[in-house]
């Protein structure tokens, strides 16, 4: 299944819960998909600017910096070049701060997600991506 | 090509391309011209009207100012400008204001439309965060066209389509399965 995603495209997982780091990991490993993980939003950024291609699955709530601020530090450090947001989150409804950063949210997922649920999304996600 | 007579407006947001896809599956042509509102990043324009082109035998292209819509057509919204349509029925992407912080919006489009261009329009409303759509559908449903929102509870976002349909002017209320076979209605 690997030879399906695009060459040098892979996914992080940003979420400060750990078992959701795991979870996630786990989830894409069985599905043979690369997968990588950030704490925090500051480590996601990171991670771009280390050259990160790839679907990022961002956490919503998170300490400090949360997933909007997220967006809005990619977006302001020109860092949004070959990547497709997710935003994985607990939440049914967004709160207003999604709204300045809409179009740059490819899809929501709300936790807890079913493992072939959250598959079937990134992969959806990664097909997206330009070769 | 044949001048379109019915023009169908798809506004949609977050999780949009995935209910696309579902909605032109296997769209054969249709006696219609569509206008696709995604709000998507500019680098991923392309990529979606590349995926309802595998999807479709209708013809799918980014909108460019002065095209005039054709029959069996599917133009897709470029991001940065307003998708608006003139009374000579061609494109105009002059305006590039950020109306519910996005660009495009379809309210723009919607708006754009007058009375007596078309035989018939089509307003639909797909998942989305806001009221990008809200005014949009009451113009539809104000010129005697047909609207429709998703149903909310299929929306990975629904404040967009239920705030279309908290107007009470949307006609139709339907899952993905079922806005595409409205459309095939018009094969």
């Amino acid at each position: 299944m690997e030879d399906t995603i695009p060459a040098g495209y892979q996914v992080m997982i940003v979420d400060d819960d750990a078992h959701i780091r795991i979870a996630v990991m786990e989830t894409l490993k069985d599905e043979h998909i690369p997968v990588i993980a950030a704490e925090s939003g500051y480590e996601c950024i990171h991670h771009l600017k280390a050259g990160f291609r790839g679907v990022i699955l961002l956490d919503l709530m998170m300490p400090k910096l949360d997933g909007w601020d997220t967006i809005t530090e990619i977006i302001k450090n020109d860092l949004f070049h070959d990547i497709i947001i997710l935003m994985l989150t607990a939440r049914l409804v967004p709160d207003q701060k999604m709204i300045s950063v809409q179009e740059y949210v490819f899809d929501y997922l709300v936790k807890p997600f079913e493992q072939e649920h959250l598959a079937e999304k990134v992969r959806f996600a990664l097909d997206f991506l330009e070769p | 090509m044949q001048t379109f007579k019915t023009l169908i407006i798809i506004g949609s947001s977050t999780g949009g391309p995935q209910i696309l896809r579902t909605i032109f599956h296997s769209m054969p042509k249709l006696r219609a011209s569509i206008i696709i509102v995604q709000h998507i990043p500019a680098s991923f324009t392309h990529s979606l009207c590349t995926h309802l082109q595998a999807c479709t035998d209708m013809t799918v292209s980014v909108a460019k100012a002065g095209d005039t819509p054709q029959d069996s057509q599917i133009l897709v919204a470029p991001t940065g400008a307003q998708c608006m349509i003139n009374e000579n029925k061609i494109i105009d992407l002059s305006v590039t204001t950020r109306v519910h912080a996005v660009c495009p919006a379809v309210d723009c489009t919607m708006l754009s439309i007058r009375e007596n261009m078309y035989q018939q329009i089509v307003g639909i409303i797909l998942t989305g965060m806001g009221h990008d759509g809200t005014k949009g559908i009451q113009h539809i449903h104000a010129l005697k066209g047909i609207t429709i929102a998703q149903d909310p509870q299929t929306a990975p976002i629904a404040t967009m389509p239920q705030s279309a349909i908290d107007t009470g002017a949307v006609h139709n209320i339907l899952k993905p399965e079922k806005i595409r076979e409205k459309l095939l209605l018009f094969r």
